[in-house]
């Protein structure tokens, strides 16, 4: 028996205030529970304005959205505490520590305060940071910063885990621990979403990607079936013959 | 409770973390009760202590010279300055000496006058009396001249104007009165002076400040500046916690908290809880310094009346609508340079049009129109009730009613513009 997607998108269509294109524009997504799923687009297709309608925080009109079993319009505290969300910016307090900010982050989700403390010093200590978890974070390089941005989306558990360019700008160090533990957060069943420009790093990653461009996805499958589909040897290749050598710069 | 105490606390971290903005809240509304005080108490000091000198070119040397001379002394408030370099002043020194701004004004008495007051005193008796005819085109006719310093504001030269005019007038009436006893007593022998006075006439006139039971209650520098200050420094911290908003906005945060659950309500909450402490530690640092630092300097004694739990409910409720402002500038402002900037002119705005800087009374009816629909104006007002009225809740409570409806409507306002600008 199939079990019943996780995330389910039918006919979605979004147009912003003032703007006559649509951002989004009748678009079909189906993501099974335990999937590395990685929504891939040029700048303007609409991959974050996707990723806030699925975690709640953009209304739409047009189209059914169902996440964990729930429209976003009625997330209650129980769904949303099933998702957490990296954004691609460092949303975090600079003049706070990480461990501070995990902390308040933390507390936020209820996590027992035990817990918390526990939750948060094994993260560090994963992600290499205990040594400078008293630290203000405006003193971390931009790596480091991403490493504490990723465990403030996680240390409550959830089992679907939305991702915007979570290795966007950091060095390959970072990066590396930062794929790994990705890789080992979706291997312990969890269902990871996730938008990103590096096309090598989704190969790697994704048990299926998306091509979304202008709104719609263009292209929908496992990354090494899409490739033998569109005869292409690389992601990134596949990308370009699906989307286009144009730039869309925004 | 622990995540509301998080959220708390997670604000005042950031706060005590941002000297800058520390500096706004704590030190530069300090320093400037310091200041306006210390200029607007020796301004008035001055004005109400200090003799103000006038050169007096005294050509009459009659009577009404010398008694100007003693109304002078009994006032206290001008000290007549007769010779310079021991020489008696002439016309040109006094209108040299106050063109020049060495002195602020002078009177020039011309020759005759006392004279010229008895003989038309005796005129007009002789014309009630019928053994001459009436008084009137051939009356001649003397100016005592007061000239003043160009540079003296023309309410200050009304004044003294006023003061003048009234001492020669007692003056002249003495001296009419003095000429009809001389008249009198020559038809009815033995009559003595006619006296004018206020034992004659059963009328006195006294001044007094209406402060209800506490008679120590004086308007000063202090009683105005120490609240005035403290409500203008409640309200900048517009500029900290608009623009931590706007960061929250800029750097994702904002839509992390809303991912979590009820995270972001609390956040505001905590946002909210957090800054109101700030305003009342704001409070509790300006009441201080009106009560301990400003007399050590010989300023008054901020007296803050005996209606304390009112005075705590005041400043609670401004802290509020200050909190509220400065949650709605964040909220709408897309960047730090317009919460910063549209915050705070708005609040020196709203300052100065509200009798922060300079008492509404002072201020053209537009401006005081205008000023009584500034948030700090009812703040103002709500403190000078509970400090110059000893006012209770029953007398502020219109103040008060009115800063929590802003507080209220301004919060919802930021719910609505938060929630509409994802659509």
């Amino acid at each position: 028996m199939i079990p019943e997607p996780l995330i389910q998108v039918r006919d979605l269509s979004k147009a912003y205030r003032g703007k006559i294109e649509p951002v989004l524009n009748g678009l079909n997504l189906d993501v099974q529970p335990g999937e590395f799923y990685g929504i891939l687009g040029p700048n303007g297709a609409g991959k974050t304005s996707l990723m806030n309608i699925l975690c709640g925080l953009v209304p739409y009109k047009q189209g059914t959205v169902r996440v964990t079993g729930f429209s976003p319009a009625d997330f209650n505290a129980l769904s949303k505490s099933r998702i957490g969300l990296v954004p691609q910016d460092i949303a975090l307090y600079d003049k706070l520590s990480a461990r501070e900010n995990l902390h308040f982050f933390g507390s936020a989700y209820r996590i027992p305060h035990k817990e918390l403390r526990e939750r948060t010093e094994h993260y560090l200590r994963i992600f290499g940071l205990e040594k400078h978890a008293s630290r203000p974070l405006k003193t971390y390089s931009g790596g480091m910063k991403r490493r504490v941005n990723l465990i403030a989306g996680i240390l409550h558990g959830p089992d679907l885990l939305f991702l915007d360019e979570p290795t966007v700008g950091i060095d390959v160090q970072s990066r590396n621990v930062i794929v790994e533990f990705l890789a080992e957060y979706n291997r312990a069943g969890r269902t990871v979403f996730y938008t990103s420009h590096h096309m090598r790093e989704a190969e790697t990653l994704c048990s299926r990607v998306g091509i979304i461009d202008s709104g719609v996805i263009i292209a929908d499958g496992a990354p090494a079936e899409l490739m033998r589909q569109h005869a292409c040897e690389t992601l990134e290749s596949m990308f370009l013959k699906l989307t286009g050598k144009d730039l869309r710069d925004e | 409770m622990r995540r509301f105490y998080e959220a708390w606390k997670k604000e005042i971290l950031l706060l005590l973390r941002d000297p800058a903005g520390l500096g706004i809240l704590f030190v530069l509304p300090g320093v400037m009760v310091f200041l306006i005080t210390l200029i607007q108490d020796s301004a008035l000091s001055a004005q109400r202590e200090t003799r103000q000198q006038i050169l007096v070119c005294d050509l009459d040397r009659d009577t009404l010279g010398q008694q100007l001379r003693r109304g002078f002394d009994a006032s206290g408030f001008l000290e007549p300055i007769y010779t310079l370099n021991n020489a008696e002043l002439s016309e040109s020194d006094v209108y040299r000496l106050t063109s020049d701004g060495s002195y602020k004004m002078g009177m020039i008495i011309p020759k005759g006058v006392s004279e010229q007051i008895r003989t038309n005193a005796g005129n007009v008796l002789a014309s009630v009396l019928g053994t001459a005819k009436k008084p009137g085109a051939d009356t001649v006719r003397k100016t005592i001249q007061l000239v003043f310093d160009p540079a003296v504001p023309s309410s200050y030269k009304a004044s003294v104007e006023i003061a003048m005019e009234r001492n020669i007038n007692a003056i002249q009436t003495g001296l009419l009165v003095d000429a009809f006893s001389a008249r009198i007593a020559e038809f009815i022998p033995g009559a003595g002076r006619v006296q004018i006075s206020a034992d004659v006439t059963g009328v006195d006139f006294s001044t007094e400040y209406s402060t209800g039971e506490n008679s120590l209650i004086k308007p000063n520098s202090v009683q105005h500046n120490v609240p005035a200050w403290t409500i203008f420094a409640m309200f900048f911290i517009v500029i900290p916690l608009g623009t931590s908003i706007v960061r929250e906005k800029d750097n994702g945060i904002e839509r992390r908290l809303r991912v979590i659950p009820g995270s972001f309500d609390l956040s505001v909450f905590g946002k909210i809880s957090a800054y109101i402490l700030i305003c009342m530690l704001q409070f509790a640092l300006m009441l201080s310094t009106g009560l301990v630092w400003l007399p050590m300097l010989g300023l008054p004694v901020l007296v803050i009346g005996h209606n304390v739990l009112t005075l705590l409910i005041v400043a609670l409720t401004c802290a509020l609508a200050a909190t509220a402002y400065g949650l709605f500038i964040g909220t709408l402002a897309r960047t730090h340079e317009q919460a910063a900037s549209f915050g705070s002119i708005s609040v020196l705005i709203m300052a100065a049009v509200g009798g922060i800087w300079v008492p509404s009374f002072v201020m053209p009816p537009v401006v005081k129109t205008l000023g009584s629909l500034s948030p700090l104006n009812w703040a103002l007002n709500a403190f000078y009730d509970v400090f110059l009225r000893e006012a209770d809740l029953a007398l502020v409570w219109p103040q008060l009613l009115k800063l929590t409806l802003f507080a209220l409507v301004l919060l919802l306002a930021a719910r609505f513009a938060a929630a509409f600008k994802y659509r």
